[in-house]
């Protein structure tokens, strides 16, 4: 990893990480947000994986709520989206972290889960970075799950509960 | 009093999401305009002027990217 993002990232959550890198870079970005977090969590076969998918976020669920708010922020600005092809480019292979994936995992339920076995907490590690990821009120993430209405206060509250 | 939290997808929160949104745009497109231009055989300069920023900001910005795209950049103005 570029730098330190978060300290004491369990084995699981690292390789979930890992991957969000792998998401920005594929997509061009410059910056490593908590929508690439969203789109590996998605992906990862998790136990929150399986809970995103029961309110239709599946990968390709993410992947269209999040190309979902882009349209629709952009035609807010009188901008029609441009082809795919007219943005394919060679991804830059180390984007940065940007702002939004550090304050997700700041925001996560980690030390809620004080009183649980290392193994417990390593399990649910991913589950409780995904309620810091949907902890955000403002932003890309809550905006395309908004336009896409999922009701991201229950997904809180099912997250929690595990 | 309770703390005010906007709406996600309210008027303001549009304007500031356009913001992003453009930015991201602008971000994708540099990058395939430039590996456009520089597989076409521009040189950095050529780019840099055409962009309105200086050779060594284009430079900076890209080589590092085209490189591993295995593009041959000219030597010239490299």
């Amino acid at each position: 990893m570029p730098e330190q993002l978060h300290e004491d990232l369990g084995v699981s959550l690292k390789a979930v990480i890992i991957r969000a890198i792998d998401e920005a870079a594929r997509r061009g970005a410059t910056k490593v947000e908590a929508e690439h977090l969203l789109l590996s969590i998605a992906a990862s076969g998790d136990v929150a994986a399986g809970i995103l998918a029961d309110a239709g976020l599946d990968y390709a669920g993410v992947e269209g709520a999040l190309r979902g708010e882009r349209e629709h922020a952009l035609r807010s600005a009188g901008v029609e989206p441009v082809a795919e092809e007219r943005l394919r480019a060679t991804g830059n292979s180390r984007p940065a972290w940007g702002a939004s994936i550090r304050e997700a995992l700041k925001r996560g339920n980690f030390t809620a889960r004080r009183d649980r076995s290392r193994a417990e907490r390593e399990r649910l590690a991913i589950a409780d970075s995904l309620i810091g990821v949907l902890r955000a009120d403002l932003g890309t993430v809550p905006r395309a799950l908004a336009y896409a209405g999922v009701d991201r206060a229950a997904l809180i509250t099912r997250l929690e509960q595990l | 009093m309770t703390p005010h939290i906007p709406e996600p997808t309210g008027a303001e929160a549009d304007d500031l999401a356009a913001v992003v949104a453009l930015r991201e745009l602008a971000d994708r497109l540099e990058d395939a305009a430039v590996e456009r231009a520089m597989r076409a055989g521009w040189s950095w300069s050529q780019v840099a002027e055409a962009l309105g920023v200086t050779r060594q900001a284009v430079h900076k910005k890209h080589l590092r990217r085209l490189e591993s795209a295995g593009i041959e950049l000219r030597r010239r103005n490299a």
